[in-house]
Parts: structure tokens; sequence; C-alpha cells
């Protein structure tokens, strides 16, 4: 008597030949043949002339370089070493000017990003005022209430982007550029809600150029304090006793949206 | 097997290095007979192309894992057999198939298979085909792969007592299908 599993014991059925080819190209997908084996070898005994090489050029120049030592003079040491000091400077110098360059260059990068540059009109140094710096500082401590206003490009103006690629353009802030182009914000960081006619309201010159303008104001522990989408240059520190607020403006410009943030200071007195 | 003991081991070291002319000559030497158990498992010669497939993948994966222990002939029909039982656990929810435990149990008697001894092969492989996917393969881990009904139970993730009912119908079937009385 015979069970079934032995009617099956040595019973053989070949499958089809496209299964091969199946595999095979499965094979082929998960499990690549990496080199051919003869390839293989080959590059093992390459790695192998190249080492030995590399150790004997290595210790071959040690040798050298032992040899020319010992039988070197001083002076010509010296002279040397004196060389290599006046190229080494030389060095410094260029790599200073490059990073001189690279600075300049930088804001370039932050193309997607509005570029923000805080143009301090009391405090703009030019070039020239640079040698006496700490009394200006000192001034500008002592004068905190003094008016600056937060210059605003969106990235994609075309005066931004001269203004971040073009270094001459960029020192050249004391009103001989054109600030008042299109798409150019500014925004004040104090300002005098006393109903003196003066600097009453909170004032983002630009504005008009933009969509939709939100404004959202937050006192010291973050509330929000004031907002408006859609802002008209309209709000006058209403039930905000003075003190420093924090404003965040986002605008749409082209279609690309920006947001520029900052401290505003209320002074009534 | 067609290939000697030490022609064996040149061919597994060679697949293992995953040499593709290795790897066809286990494919040949093996497969016919793989082949079967896939039939056997299968519901058509298509399906059982792709178990043998699949299984043919799992030991090229998984030669390094085995260390010669026990017959390679043995080794490489359970790792096609779990392949097969895989390929039905991944095709289960393609399947609609009646609840098995509302049969009674009183169809369940012996464990016997004796009773296929005058049948060929191919005749068997027929019926098999024809039976439902889950009776079938538990009548092939239970009858021709030697495996318990608790374990059968455990990787089919099934009762034990729906497995043995699915054995019984499996074999009722195949006997009527056969034309053969049992004891």
């Amino acid at each position: 008597m015979k069970e079934i599993k032995d009617i099956f014991e040595n019973y053989e059925q070949k499958p089809s030949d496209e299964v091969w080819n199946r595999l095979n190209a499965r094979l082929d997908a998960e499990m690549p043949v990496a080199n051919k084996v003869v390839n293989r070898g080959i590059s093992k005994t390459w790695k192998l002339v190249a080492a030995v090489v590399a150790t004997v050029v290595v210790a071959g120049s040690i040798a050298l370089v032992s040899l020319m030592h010992i039988q070197g003079d001083r002076p010509q040491e010296q002279k040397e070493t004196v060389r290599e000091q006046t190229s080494n400077n030389t060095e410094v110098v260029v790599e200073e000017s490059e990073n001189s360059v690279e600075e300049v260059a930088e804001p370039l990068l932050a193309d997607t990003h509005p570029v923000v540059e805080t143009v301090a009109e009391t405090e703009k140094p030019s070039q020239k005022e640079v040698a006496a710096p700490k009394p200006q500082e000192a001034a500008a401590k002592s004068a905190q209430k003094q008016n600056t206003r937060q210059e605003v490009l969106p990235a994609n103006s075309t005066l931004a982007r001269q203004l971040a690629a073009d270094p001459v353009l960029k020192n050249l802030s004391d009103g001989s550029v054109d600030w008042s182009m299109p798409a150019h914000l500014s925004i004040p960081n104090l300002f005098t809600p006393n109903n003196d006619g003066v600097n009453d309201l909170f004032i983002i010159e630009g504005i008009e150029q933009y969509a939709s303008p939100k404004l959202v104001i937050r006192d010291k522990n973050n509330r929000i304090v004031y907002q408006n989408v859609g802002y008209q240059n309209n709000w006058g520190g209403e039930n905000c006793p003075d003190g420093v607020y924090s404003y965040e403006f986002t605008f749409n410009y082209n279609g690309i949206e920006s947001q520029a943030t900052g401290k505003v200071r209320i002074i009534r007195s | 097997m067609t290939a000697s003991n030490i022609e064996l081991e040149k061919i597994i070291a060679g697949c293992i290095e995953n040499n593709r002319l290795s790897q066809r000559e286990l494919y040949e030497s093996y497969a016919p007979r793989l082949f079967v158990v896939c039939r056997r498992y299968a519901n058509s010669e298509a399906e059982a192309e792709d178990i043998l497939m699949e299984g043919f993948m799992e030991v090229f994966k998984n030669l390094k894992s085995y260390r010669g222990e026990g017959a390679f002939d043995k080794w490489i029909k359970s790792v096609m057999v779990r392949s097969a039982i895989s390929h039905y656990r991944s095709t289960k929810h393609y399947r609609n198939e009646l609840l098995m435990d509302e049969m009674d149990e009183n169809s369940l008697v012996s464990e016997d298979t004796t009773v296929f001894a005058t049948l060929e092969a191919k005749q068997i492989l027929a019926q098999l085909e024809k039976c439902p996917d889950t009776e079938r393969t538990v009548f092939n881990m239970k009858a021709i792969d030697g495996f318990s009904f608790e374990e059968i139970a455990k990787t089919l993730e099934k009762k034990e007592n729906a497995v043995r009912i699915a054995y019984m119908r499996a074999r009722n079937r195949l006997m009527a299908a056969l034309g053969i009385e049992y004891r």
C-alpha cells in the first residue's frame, strides 16, 4: 500500500522555459551581478600594485627629505622659511579679499526670503566714519527714541537684487540711491500716538503697492493686541500702553508672500 | 537528485557568490521536482509557476543560511512549501469561502491516506486544482508535507477544527472525484 505522499515522491514535471526567464529578470533586479569574476580579480591585483607603489614612493620621499635635512645648510633653510612666510602672507591677503567678496555676495543666497535691511538713518556709518565708531554707538544708545525704520525689499524686486549683487549700490545708502522704487517698504520702529499730528500712526511706507497686507501686533506676553487683514496705515496704538510691541507684517508681491517682523515702540509723552 | 554531492556543493557555492550560471544549474536540476510541489498547492499552472519563481528567489536569497545540516533536497523543498503557503496567505483577501466551522464534526474520522495507492500523481494533481484554495492547502500540508493539524492551524491562522474539516472535505472530494472507495 502506498500513501499519497509516496505517489508524489519521485514525480517530476518540467515547468515552462519562461519561468527561468522571469526568474533571471528578478535576479537581475534584486541581486544584480556586480562584476564579472575576471574583472574583480584584475581590480584586486591593481589595487595591490597601487598600494605597493604608493608605499614605495612615500618611503622614498621620506628618505629623500631626511637626507636633504642632514645635508642642507642652515642659512638656506632660514631663507626658505622666510620665503614661505612671505608667500603665506600674500595668501592671507588674497583670502581676506575673497572673504569680503563672499560677504557681499551672501545676500544673494537668501533669495527666497525678503531682503531685510535695517537702515538706521542716524547710525548709517559711511565708510569714512568707521574710524570713530564708539561715540556713535554711545549716542545711539542714549537716543533710543530716535526714529529708525526697517527697510524691507521683497526678494523678487529688481531693486533688492541690484542691491544684493552690487557692492557699490549697497554702500551708497546715503540718499543717492532712489529708495522709493516700487516694491519698497519702510516700517518704523517707533511712533508717538499723542495726537500732536506728528507720527501718530503706525505708518508703513509703500504699503499701497501690496495686495492684502496683513498686520499683527503682539505685546510682551505674545498676546495679539491688534490685527488687520488689509492694513491701511490706521493703527494708532489704541488701548496699548507705552512700551515695546512686536509686529508681523505679511505682504504679497507678485503672488509671492513675504513677511517682515520686528519691534515697534509706542511713546506718548 | 541528478547532481552528486560534490557537484552540488560547487553549485551552492556559486549560487552564494551570485553566479548566474550556478543559479541556472541549480534551477535546472531542482525545478522539475519542485514544480510538482507548486502544482499541488496551486489552482493553475500559471499560479504554480509564480510560486516556483518566488520559491527560487527565496532559495537564492537564503542559501547562505543553509549550512549543510540535513539533506539539501529536504531544505529546498521546505523552502518551496513555505513559498506556497505564503502565496496562499497573500491571496487570502481574494477568496470568498464558506465558514468551515459550520460543518458538523461527525465527518472527522481517520487521517488515512493509503487509499490513494493505485492512483497516478497526474490524476491527483488535476483533481487538487479543482479544490478550494484552503482545502487544497490544508490537504497538501497534512497528507503530503507532513504537517500536524496544530501546525497547520497556526500557520494559516485558522482554528484547528476548521483545518480538520477542510482536510476531510478535501479528502472526500478527491475520493469522490477519483472514484475510489475508502475504508
